[in-house]
Order: structure tokens, then sequence, then C-alpha cells
């Protein structure tokens, strides 16, 4: 009994430390932001985007959507992106082997036309099909591939084959962009001049509840749902403040896949996405930054704070736990994968901060916090739970969570105000209060489900239904 | 302890929940307050702009407006409008302009914020005083063009170009601190609508010690086709820095002469990777029949995207470049045989 009780002791000591250890995490990410924030926005006010936007000199732009089965909406989502005014831009469109009618709605829509196209296979993929160019000189800028199915990062891949430009900007083909959100994007690669931008990244906000109007967001709302309104909540904690702080340290680890930018030589030279893994847009990532460091080559990888992408968030509890089971195989695989940076000196800031930190506080977390919660029921169910103490720590913990929930909310006010009504922000706050409660046991949850899958060594992406965004009704006339 | 910490927590989420609502209602009467002095504010000034009055007499202020202009956020909200008005304005209504911000004393808010030693102020001020034409403050903002804050920097930069316009380039002598891409594409967007004339240092600026410099000198010439650098440009092929080199052979083609092909394909042989696509896309400008010796080696290259660039300006600089392709993917199917229909549909085009 007496080695029993040494054991439970260790354990909750364990876990006593790896919550000190995430709390401070956590406080110096919400100070470490504040200044990137504040300088970036002062930065920003000295910036006229419009001219980079239509000047001979500014960089080339290829942007690489990746489309399977998008038939109800493709011509919608490709009318937007070509509605982005930038001067030196293309747009690639990969069709992955759709089983739908994508491609014949792309043919038909925009006029296009097969062509002799010698495709570089500089990175490996599956066999091109095709590509595509519109007889019609108003879509200059659109090329389509279609080729054999093989997955988001095959087809990603093959973009980057394609593309004639400098620099990539990969995305989701449902996203919706900003107007400038392009110009946002190349910024960092051009003003930095002491190390290399690598790649960049801007912040995703949740288009549940956002009018759409011909593919442009109109109106921004607060999501109605509670799901995407909680996830509203998450992106503006992880976005704002998180990714800000690790951007200030040059240890950004992750760029979102539904929109990122990067320098395509780099790209190239590291392999391009790695089609093994499901969470192929951090994988990159750590390996160009691992290739960088290998070739020590300085460089970076930049975050803007600036809402540029808006995406529809999943709205069912079913969709949601895909996803987060999603996110937590593709950090496994990733962090697998590159398991040589582990507290290796010779990796810098990468080796003995950022994998570390991905590794103990976002990799284990859905571990340790579920472990916790059994060793919890143990001790509960016979009786060695001291009852006031625990309640001081829970409520300890939960304090926390609503102070940086709240501190994020008025961050976000203070700097880029998305949700303009009182009453938005009184849901956002009111939504943080039941966080603790139901929102995070299922995303730990999730996570469980992601490792067990894991342990089953089952693959699958996860299909991800969504609902279409919220239109504009056109105006009705008397 | 831990009650203390979870009161100091409690308390905190209070405040920020209390300075969300105070932010958001005082942006809220920031508004309103604006916009009812915005509509008055525009409505005089655009007035005041057009009268066709004496240049000597002074413009009168309404007494509301003095009286606004007591308030800080006012008067910067007062000084943006001008400026915004500046910038769309030359000419009489300009000058006019100016001396509403003059007489307004919105100078010396602009000297505060020069003096300041916060950046985004210091930053601020020098925009402000460029906008307004404020020569007088040329040999202070000179000074700024080699600040370490790299925006104080670039707007002092801009300023010089504001104020003297290709002359404000002097600035490219003394910098030291690196000039950003995306200053150079500024500064090329603000001098595109001026003369150039002829620019003296320019031969200095291409042995800069300071490689930015370089690069920035390079663009002047390819866009400003600068013929009397050409050997400072060639002598950048020999560049340390494989930006400048690879700019070099994008600029040396738009001031070609009879020898620059020849110095292209030389220089082929020295570089390696991106440089070499460089060489090859910029050598199809220049490229003759005597070239076509080297472009047929470069079809057997490894490379595939060597490959391709050489079959262009084969098909594109020699008579019988096409026919070259044709043969070479009638021996060899692949991937020549895909090579030559792309360039044939290039050509086309």
């Amino acid at each position: 009994m007496n080695i029993l009780l040494i054991i439970l002791k260790v354990i909750t000591f364990c876990i006593l430390a790896y919550s000190t250890l995430l709390f401070f995490f956590y406080l110096w990410i919400g100070i470490y932001a504040i200044g990137e924030t504040r300088r970036y926005v002062h930065k920003n006010g000295f910036t006229d985007y419009r001219m980079l936007a239509s000047s001979p000199h500014a960089p080339s732009i290829s942007i690489i959507a990746p489309a399977y089965n998008e038939g109800a909406t493709i011509v919608e989502n490709v009318r937007s992106l070509l509605s982005i005014y930038y001067s030196n831009l293309e747009l690639i469109v990969v069709n992955d082997g759709s089983k739908d009618d994508c491609l014949q709605k792309l043919i038909d829509t925009y006029n296009l036309e097969k062509i002799d196209f010698f495709v570089r296979y500089q990175l490996k993929t599956k066999t091109v099909r095709g590509v595509y160019k519109s007889r019609n000189p108003v879509f200059k800028k659109l090329i389509v591939v279609d080729k054999e199915n093989g997955g988001k990062a095959d087809a990603l891949n093959v973009g980057i084959n394609i593309a004639s430009n400098d620099f990539t900007i990969c995305i989701d083909v449902d996203c919706i962009l900003e107007q400038d959100a392009i110009l946002k994007m190349v910024k960092p690669f051009i003003e930095e001049t002491k190390m290399r931008v690598i790649a960049s990244g801007g912040v995703i906000r949740i288009a549940n509840s956002c009018e759409v109007e011909d593919g442009r967001l109109v109106k921004v709302h607060l999501p109605r749902q509670y799901l995407p309104r909680m996830q509203a909540l998450e992106y503006i904690r992880a976005f704002l403040l998180g990714r800000m702080a690790w951007s200030r340290l040059n240890g950004l680890l992750l760029i979102s896949g539904a929109f990122g930018a990067f320098d395509k030589e780099i790209v190239i030279k590291c392999g391009g996405y790695d089609h093994n893994t499901v969470g192929e847009d951090m994988e990159l990532v750590v390996r160009m930054r691992r290739y960088m460091e290998e070739q020590k080559v300085p460089y970076k990888v930049t975050f803007i704070p600036d809402p540029l992408c808006w995406t529809e968030a999943p709205a069912s509890y079913k969709i949601l736990g895909r996803q987060r089971n999603r996110w937590t195989r593709g950090t496994y695989e990733t962090l697998k994968f590159h398991k040589k940076l582990f507290f290796n000196p010779r990796y810098g800031l990468l080796g003995m901060l950022s994998y570390p930190y991905w590794f103990f506080f976002e990799m284990l977390a859905p571990v340790i916090e579920f472990f916790g919660f059994i060793v919890f029921l143990f001790l509960a169910g016979f009786g060695m739970i001291e009852w006031d103490t625990f309640f001081v720590l829970l409520l300890f913990v939960i304090s926390f969570g609503y102070l940086y929930s709240s501190f994020a909310v008025f961050m976000e006010v203070i700097t880029y105000n998305q949700y303009k009504r009182k009453t938005e922000i009184a849901s956002l706050l009111l939504s943080a209060l039941t966080e603790p409660f139901n929102f995070h046991p299922f995303v730990v949850w999730s996570g469980i489900q992601g490792y067990i899958n894991i342990i089953r060594k089952k693959k699958a992406w996860g299909d991800m239904t969504r609902q279409g965004f919220q239109k504009t009704q056109p105006a009705k006339t008397a | 302890m831990l009650y203390k910490v979870i009161v100091f927590f409690t308390s905190a989420t209070i405040l920020f929940v209390g300075l969300t609502y105070l932010h958001l209602y005082r942006k809220k009467k920031g508004f309103f307050t604006r916009k009812s002095i915005e509509k008055s504010l525009e409505l005089w000034l655009s007035k005041v702009m057009l009268e066709d009055e004496d240049a000597e007499k002074p413009i009168i202020i309404p007494a509301k407006f003095t009286k606004h202009f007591r308030n800080p956020a006012k008067r910067q909200f007062a000084i943006n409008e001008l400026l915004n008005m500046k910038r769309n304005f030359t000419g009489y209504t300009g000058d006019n302009i100016i001396k509403l911000y003059l007489q307004s004393g919105f100078k010396k808010d602009s000297m505060s914020k020069f003096r300041s030693t916060v950046w985004h102020k210091k930053a601020k001020g020098i925009n402000e005083l460029y906008v307004m034409n404020q020569q007088d403050m040329i040999p202070k903002i000179f000074k700024h063009t080699n600040h370490y804050n790299e925006i104080v920097r670039m707007e002092a930069q801009t300023a010089m170009i504001g104020f003297l316009g290709f002359e404000g380039l002097r600035f490219l002598d003394v910098v030291t601190q690196p000039v950003s891409d995306w200053q150079q594409v500024k500064i090329l967007e603000q001098l595109k609508t001026l003369d150039p004339g002829e620019m003296k240092n320019i031969g200095a600026w291409l042995q800069s010690p300071n490689d930015t410099v370089v690069i920035f000198a390079l663009k002047l010439t390819d866009v400003y086709q600068q013929f009397q650098v050409y050997d400072e440009v060639v002598s950048c092929l020999a560049h340390t820095n494989s930006k400048v080199r690879m700019l070099a052979v994008k600029t040396l083609v738009r001031i070609d002469n009879e020898t620059t092909a020849a110095v292209l394909t030389s220089q082929y042989s020295k570089e390696a990777g991106v440089n070499r696509y460089a060489i090859l896309g910029a050598i199809k400008r220049v490229a003759t029949e005597n070239e076509q010796s080297f472009l047929t080696t470069q079809l057997s290259d490894e490379d595939d995207l060597i490959k391709l660039e050489a079959a262009k300006v084969l098909a594109y600089c020699c008579v019988d470049g096409l026919d070259i392709l044709k043969q070479k993917a009638a021996e060899n199917a692949e991937p020549y045989e895909q090579i030559y229909r792309h360039v044939k549909r290039e050509l086309q085009r």
C-alpha cells in the first residue's frame, strides 16, 4: 500500500509540475504576444498595400487551390479567387481526381482548353492527366490541372510543380480571402533584410453565420451555433496570442493549411508536402525549418495578425471530433518524423524550445489530461482526495482559463474588432464560461480517439462535410 | 496563497471584461465625435482649399474649429484630414492646404512627433512633414535616412524622394543600413512619374559595399536603362552575393550590346541552380545563332527545367531551333516530345 501511495504521490506531483509549467507558458504567450501585435499595428499604419498590388516590381505569386469533389461550389470559389487584385499572380486549381463534375464545371464556365504543357516533376506526384487554360484572355491568370487522385498533399505538390512564380500561396479552395490578403501575406517576404523568410501565415477566422455574396464576405457575425462560436474564441486565442508570441520568438512550427505562403525554392529543396501524414501543413513547416537549420542559413517563419482568411468551422460534434482526431494524428506523425530535433541543441530554438513545447503541451496534452482524470477517479473512488485542495486547484485552473480567454477577447477588441456588437462580445465571453465543462473535455476526448486511431493504424483523413456559407438575400424591389 | 491567486485571476478577468466594454464604448463615442466634426470640417476645408484669394492673406479659422483643435485627438484627426487632402491635390489647392497646416500650428505637432524617441511617432512626424512639403526640414530628415529603425529610415528615405525626386536618391551614397525589397518597390513606384535625368552616382551605387544598394541600383539601371554603367553591371556578375549576380543578369539584357550573349553564356558555367534558370530566362532577349551550340548542349542537362528553358530560347532565337527540338523529340521521345509540344504551343501564342 505504501508503494502505491508513493506512486500516486509521484504521479500527482508530476501532473502538478506539468500544469505549473503549462501555466507559465500561457502567461508568457499572453504577455509576449502584446509587443508583437502592437509593433505590427504601428508598422501597418505606414503601409500602402494598393501600391504593391499594381506594381510590376511586386514579387510573383502562384496561388494553389486543391479541389476534390467541390463541384457544388467550385465555380463560385474560383470566381472569388480570380477577383483578387494583384498584378503578378497566377491561380492554379488542382482537381485531385474528383468523382463529381468539378472539372467539367470549370471547363464549361471558364471556357477552358487542354494545352500541351511540359510538367516538371520536381516533386514526385501522381500523374497529371491534363493542364487547362482559358481561351478567354480575361481568365489568363487561371490554370486548371487535372490529376489522378492522391490526396491534398499530392495535389499541392502538383501545384508547386506547375507554378512558375517565386512564391506559392497554398489555400483551401472553399476559404474566403480578404481582398488584401495576398498583399499582406507577401510583404514579410520582401521587407526582411537580415534573414530569408521561408513561410508566412495569417489569421484564420470562422465564417459560420457571416454573410457572403459572390464569394466575398460582406458582413461579419459571431457564429450563432455553440460549437462554431467556441471555435471562434479558440481561434482568437490561438492566432492572436499563441502564434504571435511564437512568431516574435521565431519559433513557429505551424502555418495553417487553409492559408499559408511559402518560398517555392525552399519547398522544392525540402521535397514538398509529405503525403504520409494527415498533418502535412505542420510537417512541411517543420521540415523547412529543419532544412534551413541544417544548411545554417538564417531564416524566419512569420505570422501576421490581420484576419485574412475566413473558413467554415465544424458545427456538429461528429465533424469536430473527426477534425480534432486528425489534428492529433497529424501532430503525432510530424513530431515522430522529426524526433531527431527533440532537445537537440544543433537545431537551436527549434530543437530546444519549439519542438519540446509541441511535444509536451500540444501532443501529450490530451493524454496527460485524460490520464489525470483517470487518476482523479481512482483516488476519488478510494476516498484519497483532499476535497478542499481539489476544489481550490480546480478553481485556480478554471479562473486562469477565464482570464486567458477574456484577455484574448480584449486583444481582439483593441486590435481588429471583427465582432462590433456588444451582444456578440458578451456571447463570446459567456461561451468561454462553459468551455471547461463542455467544449474542452470533448476536444480532449477527440484527441484520445486520435491516439486510439494511431494505435489501430487508421490513417483516414475523415470526411469534413460543410454546411455552406450564409448568403445575403438580394434586396426586394417594391 | 492559491486563494489569493484565484482572487487575482478573477479580478483580472473582470478588469479585462470591463476594459473590453470601456474600449467599445470609447470607440463608439470617438466615432460619433469624429462624425460630428468630420462633415463640417470637410465642408470648410473644401471651401478654403478652392478659394482663389490672395496667397498672403491669412485663412480665418472658425471659432468652433479653434475650440476643437484644443483637443489632441480632434487635432490629430484634422491633421490626418489635411494630409489626405494634400496627397490628392497639387498646385494652388495644395499650397492652400499647406498654408492652413502652418496657420493652425500643426507643424508644431509634427515637429514634436519628429523629435520623439518612440519610433512610430518619429516616423509619423517625418511623414507629416514631407507630405506638407516642409523643405526646411530636409537636412534634419536626411540624417534619418540611415536610422537604425527600419520604419523611421524608410519614411525618411521616402521623404527625401518626396522633397527632391531623383535627387533625393543621394541617401544611397551614405546608407549603410539595408534598403529592403519592400522599400525598393515603394521608391520605384514613387519615382514612376518623375523625370530621371542623368543619374550621376549610379556607377558608385553599383559598387557600394551595401549589397541592398547594389541591388537597388541594378533595378534603377534596368527600369531607366542606364547604358553608361554597362561595365559596372558586368562587374556585378562577379559579386559574392548570389542575388546581386542574378539581378545583374536580368539588368544586363536590358542594356545589352553585341557582347552580352557571350558574357552570359560564359557566366552560366560559374553559376548553379536558380541563377542558371535566370540566365536562360534572360538570354532569350539577346541570343543569336552564335548561341545555338551552347543551347543545344543544355538540352542534354539532367535538370528538366534547364532543358525546357534552353528549348524555349533555341526555338525563339535560332532559325532552325524548332527543327532541332523536333529532331531531338524524334530521337528520344521523353521528355523531348513534351518539351517540343510545350514550346511549339508557346511560340504559336
